[in-house]
């Protein structure tokens, strides 16, 4: 570097080393001082890291493991037994070397044999299957190796939730349907298989050889069957499904393989890691915030240097430099840590996932997270830092021998022209932000909203602390106590920070308190309660003529039915006249211009992206797919119709034809959609063998989240009258011994009926949402500790002039007690200040979130809110009882030296 | 040629609603190696005068020449340079820089000065020796608060003539001393100033120190009075 001399023209060389050489001396003496605010620079390194690390490894586990999402290549799955066309194509798969295992499962309730136990039932999920799957990974049994026994019939394995319904041991014996089998061994882990799903659908296994044997596979029964296929090579699976597409898409059969898993994992856990990330980002945006309030808080002590600098001939940016590159220095002593603190909690995550992960996360360090939260953390604590510095260089030198000419110049500053670099480091701390943000959120548009919302927030943070703080203010009386007075007015001592500390732990309660809110909501949004379901218990599968005995069951425990509800399975037939078998092959015909080896489309969820008919065609998935419809006079809560009219306010469909009747049914909006049907249209149903044409009256929204059965197509009163159908009858049975008896009363006594315990679902539902609150606050912690790392940072950066008044109020006279009312009184107010303005904005920002992205109805929790409150004043009061100790502590000539040293 | 010009100086400072003139049109001329000594009663415009002659601040009426530059046409950052180059100061309050050891706040003219004064052992050896000059050899690695008022104001002075200034300015050098500490920074800055042979403009209240000086420039109400 070098500079013009003065008078002369003639460049000469900066003195070398110079703002490297202060900006170490400085640090070493004041640098300590800043350990607080650079602790939250670690918290947020630390939020980013792990998060970044957690997703890594995520992903090298998908990398790693992606086969054993499947446990085999390739899955092929039919609701109807695979017609003889797609054995035989599996049997020439086989033949060609290709391993093909075979799994049929169905619901279905097991109970203890007679004799065992209590006799007790449970509605399990029963899978009949060829021992030779899974292909990839092991399962994992209890004792080891129990998979291979199921080469033998007569035994069952089960995993650890089924035998603990059914109450059973190894050894017992249960009967599922028609059979008696031997419990041979637990099943504790199936690969691809999350473990939440075992407490969702409780799972019991027995060889296929065993099936027929227990009578279950009969018309009606919700059976699923599926092949499992190793491919030599995964070529041979692509080769293999542009060779049969064609027969499994008019055979009814899907297919997905396992790189689509994994790919489908990869877009969810991305999702996931997303949102965790986006929580995370609080932190290291406080971090941020913490830099600048501590650099503010420095250079305001280090204007007298300056301007002593300046004298002995430094110029203004020599002294930006000095002090940026001490904050370089700080932002590296706080990434480096944090990071390291980011790749230990790494371990933790997983932890808390556990149950809902399909695979096994192994701990592993990946080096670029943790470059990564490094230089995103000294570049967000550098763009904050230098903010704060850039006034340092309007210090003038006149002030090391007239103080008041500091605080003139710095009057003078605030012209436009001077404060142009201040205006781009506000700009540089903006595009930080909302890079950061977009970056997290992976979305141009919703990173740019976030952090819009952000800086709203942190805005508002600002201007309601400073609204707040000035009423507060005028609040004591003037005949309130001393202390309570002195308490209050101490909030506003120059550069006090007060707004900093507001802000801050503001901050942090506001991203805990959004949370709070939002969480609450969606429990009670998917509490039975909340939904008006009063039912606890429901019994699918009844024939008609049994329900009859159901009831009188119902009656026998005292608590007659709520409700009996009339459900006709049927399949499509034809759509405005033309038959599905046609619209399917349609769709199963490569078109020009898209990918060929296109996969089916097995569900709605990933049919738009593989879908190969066109906007006008019917989609696949929807033509195939078994209906569970329903008869009903009304709507229920949870559905409007958005278009056509419902059956009181329609007319009757005209032109029934003589043979068919022609009744009037009501869609559900995404499978008209994916019909490609509105009112008006018609549609032929095939209800067992019974065909009935039906014309769309209406096109229903439903809010599927919502527990209370409801059903995708729902036809007029009357309409299906004598066609084969079962009833579903609700209950609301509240002891759970009584629940427990009458689901052994029906299993034993109507058989293929079905009993779900509703309140299973709801504590499985809870136990989810526990999962995921334990790990979104996890990471919304990060934003609270780094809040109160700022709180205490500013209750130690302002110590030395606490410790002055209190020497002088202890000279007149003041108390321990005293000194110690007017503490409290202060940290009180703070935390109530910020509290306050925190679970404000939380109150807003969870009634925003509810109505725009969960789209559903809001109420502010006030208790969890309030305690939120309570808990930042307590730990407010407590940081700055802990760091202000020696300032009560001290004698009033203790006190005065202490402050000069320190102040 | 004299080396400080003071033509028609004033400087005024916004009051209030109005403005407080606290210097009126002043000339003065300082030549090289004098011993100029500015006193007056408290309020009289003696510091805010050290600052125009220094370049600390700009007048705002008439002109101030330094070494031949006219300070009012450089900027700020120029005139940092100049100071840096040319000028020591010791002040009241001493200013020692209080995260620095007695040493080290010697150090930092020598760095500062453009080119830089040598190789960082020179510089150290140089700063020593100053140390050792003021009689506070030991004292080298003691942060300013470890260090009584006549020993900070010792290390200013070491600090003020470490880089061979030109003009050393003084702002009250022995107002925050006792009578007897200030006997010996006294002593101590006329040897220097002797050994060096440079330039010395300080204010003062102290007539004993007024007494060492070539000529005293009086103060009263902004306006030069006869000494």
């Amino acid at each position: 570097m070098s500079e013009r001399v003065p008078g002369t023209g003639a460049r000469r060389r900066r003195p070398r080393g110079f703002a490297r050489r202060m900006a170490a001396r400085d640090l070493r003496a004041g640098g300590r001082r800043l350990g607080l605010f650079v602790a939250s620079v670690s918290v947020g390194v630390a939020a980013m890291v792990s998060i970044g690390a957690v997703r890594a490894g995520v992903q090298a586990s998908l990398d790693d493991q992606g086969r054993l999402l499947l446990g085999a290549d390739l899955e092929l799955e039919s609701r109807f037994a695979f017609a003889p066309e797609v054995s035989s194509m599996l049997d020439s798969v086989a033949r060609s070397g290709a391993d093909v295992a075979r799994v049929t499962t169905l619901p279905t309730m097991v109970s203890t044999a007679a004799g065992e136990t209590e006799g007790r039932s449970a509605l399990l999920s029963l899978g009949a299957v060829d021992p030779a799957f899974p292909f990839y990974g092991a399962v994992e049994t209890e004792p080891v190796g129990a998979w291979s026994t199921l080469a033998d019939p007569g035994g069952v394995l089960a995993d650890a939730a089924a035998l603990v319904r059914l109450a059973v041991a190894i050894g017992d014996t249960v009967s599922v349907g028609d059979a008696r089998l031997v419990v041979r061994g637990r099943v504790d882990r199936i690969p691809g298989d999350p473990g939440i799903r075992s407490a969702v659908n409780p799972r019991i296994y027995m060889s296929r050889a065993d099936l027929a044997a227990t009578g279950l596979v009969r018309e009606g029964s919700l059976v699923t069957y599926r092949a499992y296929v190793r491919a030599a090579s995964p070529r041979d699976v692509g080769r293999l499904l542009r060779t049969h597409r064609e027969l499994l898409g008019g055979s009814a059969v899907t297919w997905d393989t396992a790189r689509e898993r994994e790919r489908q994992l990869t877009i969810a856990f991305d999702a996931l890691g997303r949102f965790l990330a986006i929580v995370g980002l609080g932190a290291l945006l406080l971090g941020g915030v913490g830099v600048a309030s501590a650099m503010h808080v420095y250079i305001g002590r280090r204007r007298g240097s300056a301007a002593v600098l300046r004298c002995l001939g430094a110029s203004g940016w020599s002294l930006v430099r000095i002090y940026a590159l001490q904050a370089l220095v700080l932002a590296l002593a706080g990434a480096v840590p944090g990071a390291a603190m980011g790749v230990a909690l790494q371990a933790a995550i997983p932890a808390l996932l556990d149950d809902v992960l399909p695979l096994d996360l192994a701990f592993t360090f990946d080096a670029v997270p943790v470059a990564v939260g490094i230089g995103a953390g000294v570049w967000t604590a550098m763009v904050f830092a230098v903010r704060a510095i850039l006034p340092i260089r309007h210090v003038p030198a006149l002030g090391a021998v007239r103080e008041a000419a500091i605080g003139e110049a710095e009057g003078g500053a605030r012209s436009a022209s001077r404060r142009i670099p201040e205006g781009i480091a506000l700009v540089a701390i903006a595009a930080t932000v909302v890079g950061l943000c977009v970056w997290q959120a992976g979305d141009p548009a919703f990173g740019s909203g976030l952090a819009a919302g952000a800086g709203v927030t942190l805005g508002l943070l600002g201007l309601v602390a400073s609204a707040l703080i000035r009423v507060t203010r005028g609040a004591p009386p003037r005949r309130s106590p001393f202390p309570v007075r002195q308490g209050v007015a101490n909030l506003f001592r120059p550069r006090n920070q007060t707004r900093a500390a507001v802000v801050a732990l503001g901050f942090g309660v506001f991203v805990i308190g959004t949370i709070s809110a939002v969480e609450s909501n969606v429990r009670q949004r998917l509490s039975l309660g909340a939904l008006g379901i009063a039912a606890n218990m429901a019994v699918f599968d009844v024939q008609p003529d049994e329900t009859r005995r159901v009831l009188a069951l119902l009656d026998e425990a005292g608590r007659p039915a709520l409700d009996v509800i009339p459900i006709i399975p049927g399949r499509l037939a034809a759509i405005q006249g033309r038959e599905v078998r046609e619209l399917l092959a349609e769709n199963a015909r490569p078109r020009f211009g898209r990918r060929s080896a296109v996969a089916g489309d097995s569900s709605p969820g990933d049919a738009s992206a593989r879908d190969p008919a066109g906007p006008s065609t019917p989609r696949s998935w929807a033509l195939r797919r078994e209906y569970r419809n329903s008869v009903r006079d009304t709507l229920v809560g949870g559905e409007r119709v958005v278009e056509g009219a419902w059956w009181d306010e329609g007319r009757r469909p005209s032109g029934a034809s003589g043979e068919k009747r022609s009744v009037r049914v009501s869609l559900e909006t995404e499978v008209a959609r994916a019909l490609r049907v509105g009112p008006g249209d018609t549609i032929t149903w095939d209800f067992q063998g019974e065909l009935v044409d039906s014309e769309v009256a209406s096109v229903r929204a439903v809010d599927w989240a919502r527990l209370e059965p409801n059903f995708v197509a729902v036809f007029e009163p009357g309409g299906l009258d004598g066609v084969p159908r079962t009833d579903l009858v609700l209950a609301e049975i509240p002891e759970p011994d009584a629940r427990a008896r009458f689901q052994d009363a029906v299993a034993t006594g109507i058989p293929g009926a079905l009993v779900i315990d509703l309140t299973a679902i709801q504590e499985t539902i809870g136990t989810i949402l526990d999962r995921a609150s334990i790990a979104t606050r996890f990471m919304g912690s990060f934003t609270l500790v780094a809040g109160l790392l700022i709180l205490a940072a500013t209750v130690v950066a302002s110590r030395g002039v606490r410790m002055r008044e209190n020497a002088v109020l202890r000279a007149l006279g003041a108390s321990s007690g005293t000194l110690r009312s007017i503490l409290v009184t202060e940290f009180a107010a703070l935390g109530s200040l910020a509290g306050l303005t925190g679970v404000s904005l939380a109150a807003v920002a969870g009634w925003a979130l509810s109505r725009w992205v969960f789209e559903m109805p809001y109420r502010v929790p006030l208790g969890a809110l309030a305690m939120l409150w309570a808990a930042a004043v307590v730990l407010t009061v407590a940081l700055g009882a802990l760091g202000s100790r020696a300032v009560v502590r001290s004698s009033a000539l203790g006190a005065i030296r202490a402050a000069e040293t320190t102040g | 040629m004299a080396l400080i010009v003071a033509e028609g100086v004033s400087r005024t400072y916004p009051s209030g609603s109005g403005e407080l003139t606290v210097l009126h049109e002043i000339d003065l001329a300082v030549e090289p190696q004098d011993f100029v000594a500015i006193v007056g009663p408290s309020g009289s415009g003696k510091t805010t005068l050290l600052g125009l002659l220094a370049g600390l601040d700009s007048p705002t009426g008439g002109r101030v020449w330094f070494d031949g530059t006219r300070l009012d046409t450089i900027d700020e950052d120029a005139r940092a340079r100049l100071r840096a180059e040319k000028v020591g100061f010791v002040f009241q309050t001493f200013q020692l820089l209080p995260t620095l050891t007695a040493i080290e706040n010697i150090r930092v003219p020598l760095e500062l000065a453009p080119g830089g004064r040598g190789s960082d052992e020179e510089i150290e050896a140089r700063s020593l020796r100053l140390l050792e000059r003021v009689g506070l050899a030991d004292r080298a690695d003691h942060y300013p608060v470890q260090l009584s008022g006549g020993e900070q104001q010792r290390v200013s002075l070491a600090r003020a003539f470490a880089h061979d200034p030109m003009v050393l300015f003084a702002d009250e050098p022995t107002g925050n001393l006792d009578r007897e500490t200030g006997a010996r920074v006294i002593g101590l800055l006329r040897d220097l100033n002797e050994e060096t042979r440079t330039t010395l403009v300080l204010v003062t209240h102290d007539p004993e120190l007024a007494g060492l000086a070539d000529r005293v420039i009086r103060l009263e109400a902004g306006r030069l009075a006869p000494a």
